[in-house]
């Protein structure tokens, strides 16, 4: 079995701020955006003829907090395993944004 | 008439102006590092912290210097982070804390519960003489740096309640520090009166519950994925979740 590993970074999935609603605070503290910091690194395996298996790693990192998602695909290209992989991901870190509103 | 009208004008005013009144302010800068992985990797940002200290009570901050952004990443830094205001005649300390929305949400914590133990070590740091001060809290081990020479019971962050001011204070493991820069006096806005004070906010047992909620939320979403169509395709999410302060979660 021939195994591949390909490392590399992927553009990074998202990243947008958002406008905070929270109470103001006196002089000089400035109202607080938020942060989130996502990167993705992507992990590339032959497991045969027709395989390929890839791993999508995303993070969403806040000063208390650090949450790591990753996804591993296997479809029978790496093309269509590596887009279903990032696509996981971002379907998680979506999720995760709006949920965490609870 | 007039002069009565003149009176109630003048007393009214001097009213607002009590209320409005500045107080007497230390304005402690740190200069922190925290690594930002937390037990996974090392990265480290800095920060520039400020602790503003009054007689009844503080606001602690950390505003983190600008990070250059690599190639493939988009760093969208709050302004200020690990806000602390504590009140000190009610044992009171709310910490802001970012949730994954964005919105910085507030939470009532006991104010100094971590237990110090004191050594005889003495250290000169710039001007001061510091005193050695030990303890676990949360799950980790800090060694704080203390000066009796300024009799403020604080410090960076949740730390304080050591009989001067937290002059140098290290986690273990380095991933968390800070180093007083400077010490001056103004006249600022009451601490106590800001809307963060005035109000009440759920208390750390809640704090645990919301965490457990998310959690659980999480690990269901991963389990929750839709696999493909195909007899050997296969979809594997997980999550991992690391925080700074290790709670019963």
């Amino acid at each position: 079995m021939k195994k591949v590993m390909l490392m590399f970074l992927l553009a990074t999935l998202a990243g947008a701020s958002f406008a905070m609603d929270s109470e103001k605070v006196s002089d000089p503290i400035k109202q607080t955006h938020e942060k989130f910091e996502t990167k993705s690194k992507v992990s590339a395996e032959n497991d045969g003829p027709t395989d390929c298996t890839i791993a999508v790693r995303g993070e969403i990192s806040l000063p208390g907090a650090s949450f790591d998602i990753t996804c591993t695909v296997t479809r029978s290209t790496c093309v269509e395993a590596t887009r279903a992989a990032r696509e996981c991901v971002k379907a998680m870190m979506t999720a995760l944004r709006r949920d965490a509103q609870f | 008439m007039h002069h009565l009208n003149l009176f109630v004008f003048i007393a009214i005013l001097n009213c607002f102006q009590t209320s409005a009144q500045d107080i007497k302010t230390y304005i402690i800068t740190y200069q922190g590092v925290f690594n930002h992985k937390h037990d996974l990797d090392k990265q480290f940002r800095s920060y520039r912290s400020v602790l503003l200290s009054q007689q009844k009570a503080s606001h602690f901050y950390m505003q983190p210097t600008p990070v250059e952004e690599g190639a493939n990443e988009v760093i969208l830094t709050s302004d200020s982070s690990f806000r602390v205001l504590k009140q000190q005649a009610s044992s009171r300390l709310i910490f802001g804390e970012l949730d994954l929305a964005g919105r910085e949400r507030f939470y009532e914590d006991t104010l100094h519960p971590m237990r110090w133990s004191l050594s005889a070590e003495v250290k000169l740091i710039d001007s001061f003489t510091c005193r050695k001060a030990e303890t676990w809290f949360r799950g980790r081990q800090y060694t704080a740096w203390y000066t009796p020479d300024i009799p403020i019971p604080n410090g960076p962050w949740k730390m304080g309640g050591l009989p001067g001011l937290i002059i140098e204070l290290r986690e273990a493991s380095g991933d968390m520090h800070f180093l007083m820069e400077s010490i001056r006096q103004e006249n600022m806005k009451d601490i106590s009166s800001t809307p963060i004070m005035q109000k009440n906010h759920p208390d750390m047992q809640a704090y645990i519950i919301y965490w457990r909620k998310l959690v659980a939320r999480m690990k269901g979403m991963a389990a929750a994925q839709p696999g493909a169509d195909c007899l050997t395709c296969q979809t594997s999410p997980s999550i991992q979740i690391r925080r700074w302060e290790k709670l019963p979660l």
